[in-house]
């Protein structure tokens, strides 16, 4: 039987507190950074500007005092999958990819085909794969979850005069984490009722009916008692006068606990990343090889 | 269950109850909790997939949430839960083909609204026009089925049982005036149906995958993930509205 302990699951992010200057630039800057260079990253299928872009990820790595290895290495269990699906690709990978135009033809074994176009293909991809793990782990071990949030609606407050919802988006994603040890704590209790009760736990692959069954009976109370949850907090937030921003009272829209403002270091990061990430995505063509 | 708020127990009408009537403050609750159920999912492992005799070994039950959500709360929900989906599982992808947004992200995003849409249709639907789309649905899946066991008698004959069941209990369903039951069943499986093909396509369609292994997978995952989706949305809705005749658990 497995551990019956889910709270220490659901921690989503390591997040590491370390005094470095990236710990302490403005969550904003450091979500648009990371938009910035996953452009950079998508538009670029060149291995010298993929070379330039690990090298910056591991850069970043270091100056936020967390080690790029120690981060790589939550990797490490999907190496299996990774290697089985790059032979896959490279096997059976046919049309033209990155600057050649026409794919040479590197070996031929029966209906197998490899050729460098397919070669790149893998490679490139698992050089994406790790720059963009790189990215987004540091980017939670650097800034705490509730701090991103804010950010994030903060980034978004300019599209709710569109009429775009940003600040309700913002309140899913924190209703979200809020409710996350709830969960996990009602589904403890839940497997611990039933098993108290005598529900066996077959373990195995032929065990998928009674696995399925065995699920359902946990997931039904879940998802009745979090819709109770829901429709109670949302009376909550009624009865204390919750609005959405646009109709909110006086007009004046929210105020909120985190304020968030730019300092010089973040107006430096912002440009740096910018002019980075601008220049690879407009000389992308520009790599020879 | 106890309502936290109040104090008292609390029936579940309000937002468990339907579409109609459901404040914007509801629907961002609603889209809270179903995002937060996304998320528990994909970290407590014991229950976030299902092993089945399949070559990748486990089906998810992450899309779960993404359909109730849509069932429950309306498209506009459902598509912020898919995208919840997505995200979540864009960032803790480990392979290469999940890392693309494009094929991790912006397919979720349609789990909820095709959900949605076979709910409300079904449930809206004339029964005759119940009839013929159930109908066609089984030839299409009979046909399918036929076409898999030429190719591989034990699978193919499987799945023939497998549509012949689903038929006669569509039949049931309908002639018994259910339609509930039937709606949900749809709904769930068209939503999971949407997850695996519309993700599975980005992912043919970008390269990563050949096709001929497309189809693999999504026979050998989709399959089981829309018999679970269906399995399980039933019994949620069933628990919320009673249409079983069973008893509401109160843990």
């Amino acid at each position: 039987m497995q551990d019956l302990d889910f709270l220490r699951h659901i921690t989503l992010g390591q997040y590491f507190p370390r005094r470095s200057v990236v710990h302490a630039l403005d969550p904003r800057v450091k979500l648009l950074g990371v938009a910035l260079l996953a452009a950079a990253i998508s538009f670029n299928a060149s291995y010298a500007a993929n070379a330039i872009l690990l090298a910056a990820c591991f850069a970043i790595a270091l100056l936020s005092l967390i080690s790029p290895l120690y981060i790589l290495s939550g990797l490490r269990p999907a190496i299996p999958f990774i290697v089985f699906f790059a032979l896959i690709q490279v096997a059976f990978f046919t049309g033209p990819y990155g600057p050649t135009l026409h794919p040479r033809q590197l070996l031929h074994l029966g209906a197998l085909v490899v050729t460098d176009s397919g070669v790149r293909l893998v490679l490139i991809s698992v050089a994406r794969l790790l720059e963009l793990w790189l990215l987004t782990s540091l980017l939670t071990n650097t800034t705490p979850i509730s701090t991103l949030a804010g950010g994030l609606e903060s980034l978004l407050r300019p599209l709710s005069a569109l009429g775009f919802p940003s600040h309700d988006l913002a309140l899913v994603f924190t209703l979200a984490l809020r409710f996350l040890p709830v969960f996990a704590l009602e589904l403890e209790d839940t497997m611990k009722a039933q098993i108290s009760r005598g529900v066996q736990w077959n373990s195995g692959r032929l065990a998928f009916v009674a696995n399925s069954r065995r699920i359902a009976a946990l997931l039904v109370p879940l998802f009745v008692d979090a819709l109770r949850r829901a429709e109670g907090l949302a009376t909550a937030m009624e009865a204390r006068c919750y609005v959405s921003r646009r109709r909110s009272i006086g007009g004046k829209g929210h105020t909120s606990l985190l304020y968030l403002r730019f300092q010089a270091r973040d107006w430096v990061a912002l440009a740096a990343l910018s002019a980075f990430a601008g220049a690879l995505i407009l000389c992308r063509n520009a790599f020879p090889w | 269950m106890v309502s936290e708020v109040t104090g008292t127990a609390q029936p579940d009408d309000g937002a468990a109850g339907g579409l109609r009537g459901q404040s914007r403050t509801q629907k961002v609750v609603l889209a809270g909790v179903f995002s937060g159920m996304v998320i528990l999912l994909g970290l407590v492992p014991s229950i976030g997939f299902i092993p089945v005799p399949t070559p990748a070994g486990n089906a998810t039950t992450l899309h779960i949430p993404v359909i109730l959500a849509g069932m429950l709360a309306g498209p506009v929900v459902g598509a912020v839960v898919g995208l919840t989906f997505g995200l979540f599982s864009f960032l803790r992808a480990t392979t290469p083909i999940f890392k693309d947004p494009l094929v991790a992200i912006l397919p979720r995003l349609f789990i909820g609204v095709v959900a949605w849409a076979v709910y409300a249709g079904a449930l809206r639907a004339r029964r005759g026009l119940l009839v013929v789309i159930a109908a066609l649905a089984v030839f299409l899946a009979g046909s399918f089925a036929w076409q898999v066991h030429l190719h591989r008698p034990t699978l193919g004959s499987i799945y023939l049982i497998l549509v012949l069941a689903a038929g006669a209990a569509l039949v049931y369903f309908l002639w018994a005036g259910k339609p509930e039951a039937v709606a949900v069943v749809a709904g769930a499986v068209l939503g999971s149906f949407t997850n695996t093909a519309l993700v599975l396509g980005m992912a043919a369609l970008l390269g990563y995958l050949p096709v001929q292994g497309v189809l693999l997978v999504a026979i050998t995952h989709g399959i089981p993930e829309a018999i679970v989706a269906a399995v399980i949305a039933s019994a949620v809705i069933g628990a919320l509205h009673g249409t079983t005749g069973r008893q509401r658990s109160d843990l």
